[in-house]
C-alpha cells in the first residue's frame, strides 16, 4: 500500500459541503464588510469628533487662565498621537495583504514589538499629557469654591490612580504575558531546521 | 476569474488546509469564510504576480497564524456531526465509512501535533500544492520545502502505521 496516496485520500475525504454556497457567502461578505467599514468608520469620527471639540473649545471657550489652554494642548497632544498610530497601523496591514507567511510572521513580529514600545513609551507619555491636561483644564472652572475644587479633584485623582495603578498594570500584564506567548510561537515558525518531535513529545 | 468560480474551486481546498491548522471545525469554517472576505475585497487589486492559488493559499494561512497569535478563542475542538446512515447504506458501507472518519480524525490529531509551518505545509501538500508554490506561500526554499515534506510524511506514515491505519 502507498502510505503518501492514502495520506492525500483520507484527507480528501474531509466533509466539505457544510459550506456556505457562492450566493450566502456573498451576501455574508456583504454584512460583514459593511460592519467592518462602519466600526472603522464610527471609530475615526469618534476621535475626530473628539479632537474636534477639543480644539473647537479652544478657541470658542472664553478661558480667562493660562492653565486652561496649556491644558487644552496637553489633551489635544495625545489624541493626534492615537489617531495617527491607529491609522498608520490600518495601513501597515493593508499592505501586507500579499505577504509570504515569513513577511507575515516578521510583520506579527514587529507589531507586537510596536505594541510593546506603545505600552512602555507612548502610552505614558500620552497618559502623563492628559492627566495633566485634564487637571489643569479642570483648575479654572472649579478654582472658585473650594468644595466644587475638593469634590471635583478628589472625583478626578481617584479616576487617574485607577487608570495608572489598576486599568494600565493590568493591561501591561495581560500584554506582557500574550507578547512572551508569541514570541516564543514565532521563534518555533522561523526556526529553518525542522525539529519536529511528534514522537518524543508524546511517547 | 470571477469570485463565484473561485469560492467553488477553491473553498474546500481552503477548508481542509484551515482545518489540518486548526483540527477544529468551526474554527477552520470561520477561517475559509474569513479567506474568502479577504479574495472578495482584494480581487480587484491581484496583480497576478503569482499563481492564483498562491495568492489565496497565502491568505488562506495567513489568516490561520493570524488566529493563532490571536488565541482568542477556546481551544475546545469541534467536529461536524457524522452524517446519518442511510436507510439504503449496507451495513458493511457504514462500518467502511465510520472507519474512514476514524482515519480523518487521527489524521487531523497526528497534523496537530506539529509545529505550525509544518501543519501549513503538509496541509498545502496533501492538497497536492506544488512544491515551488507551497515554497512561495510560507517564504521558504524549494529544498527546504522537499525536505520537510519527506520527514513529516515518513512521521504521518509512521504514526499511522503504529496505531495500525495501514496494513
Amino acid at each position: 500500500m502507498d502510505n503518501l496516496n492514502d495520506l492525500t485520500r483520507i484527507w480528501r475525504s474531509a466533509k466539505v459541503d457544510d459550506l456556505p454556497a457562492t450566493q450566502v457567502m456573498i451576501g455574508f461578505i456583504r454584512r460583514y464588510r459593511t460592519g467592518k467599514i462602519l466600526k472603522k468608520a464610527a471609530l475615526v469620527i469618534t476621535a475626530l469628533a473628539m479632537l474636534s471639540l477639543l480644539v473647537g473649545t479652544v478657541f470658542y471657550y472664553p478661558s480667562t487662565l493660562l492653565t486652561t489652554r496649556i491644558g487644552e494642548g496637553c489633551m489635544v497632544i495625545p489624541a493626534v498621537i492615537l489617531l495617527s498610530s491607529y491609522i498608520r497601523s490600518l495601513s501597515r496591514a493593508y499592505r501586507l495583504k500579499n505577504a509570504s507567511n515569513i513577511d507575515f510572521l516578521r510583520h506579527l513580529q514587529e507589531g507586537q514589538r510596536g505594541r510593546q514600545r506603545y505600552y512602555k513609551r507612548t502610552q505614558p507619555v500620552c497618559m502623563i499629557l492628559l492627566s495633566t491636561g485634564l487637571l489643569l483644564y479642570l483648575f479654572e472652572p472649579l478654582h472658585d469654591r473650594l468644595s466644587y475644587m475638593a469634590t471635583g479633584y478628589g472625583l478626578t485623582g481617584i479616576w487617574l490612580c485607577m487608570s495608572w495603578f489598576v486599568l494600565r498594570p493590568r493591561a501591561v500584564r495581560q500584554h506582557e504575558k500574550r507578547f512572551r506567548k508569541t514570541l516564543d510561537q514565532l521563534e518555533t515558525l522561523q526556526n529553518p531546521e525542522d525539529k519536529s518531535t511528534l514522537y518524543e513529545e508524546n511517547e | 476569474m470571477d469570485f463565484d468560480a473561485i469560492y467553488r474551486l477553491y473553498a474546500p481546498q481552503v477548508f481542509r488546509v484551515c482545518m489540518g491548522y486548526t483540527n477544529d471545525f468551526e474554527q477552520a469554517k470561520d477561517l475559509t469564510q474569513e479567506t474568502f472576505i479577504s479574495i472578495w475585497q482584494h480581487l480587484a487589486s491581484f496583480r497576478q504576480e503569482s499563481a492564483m492559488s498562491t495568492w489565496i493559499f497565502r491568505i488562506a494561512t495567513n489568516n490561520c497564524l493570524r488566529a493563532n497569535e490571536k488565541a482568542k478563542r477556546s481551544r475546545l475542538m469541534t467536529w461536524p456531526p457524522d452524517a446519518p446512515a442511510r436507510s439504503d447504506e449496507t451495513q458493511e458501507k457504514r462500518e467502511i465509512l465510520k472507519a474512514e472518519q476514524a482515519k480523518l480524525r487521527w489524521l487531523y490529531a497526528c497534523i496537530a501535533e506539529l509545529r505550525e509551518t509544518d501543519r501549513i505545509i503538509i496541509s498545502l501538500a496533501l492538497e497536492e500544492v506544488p512544491q515551488p508554490e507551497i515554497a512561495a506561500i510560507v517564504g521558504l526554499t524549494e529544498t527546504n520545502i522537499r525536505v520537510k515534506i519527506h520527514r513529516i510524511k515518513e512521521r504521518l506514515s509512521g504514526k499511522f502505521k503504529d496505531h495500525g491505519q495501514f496494513e
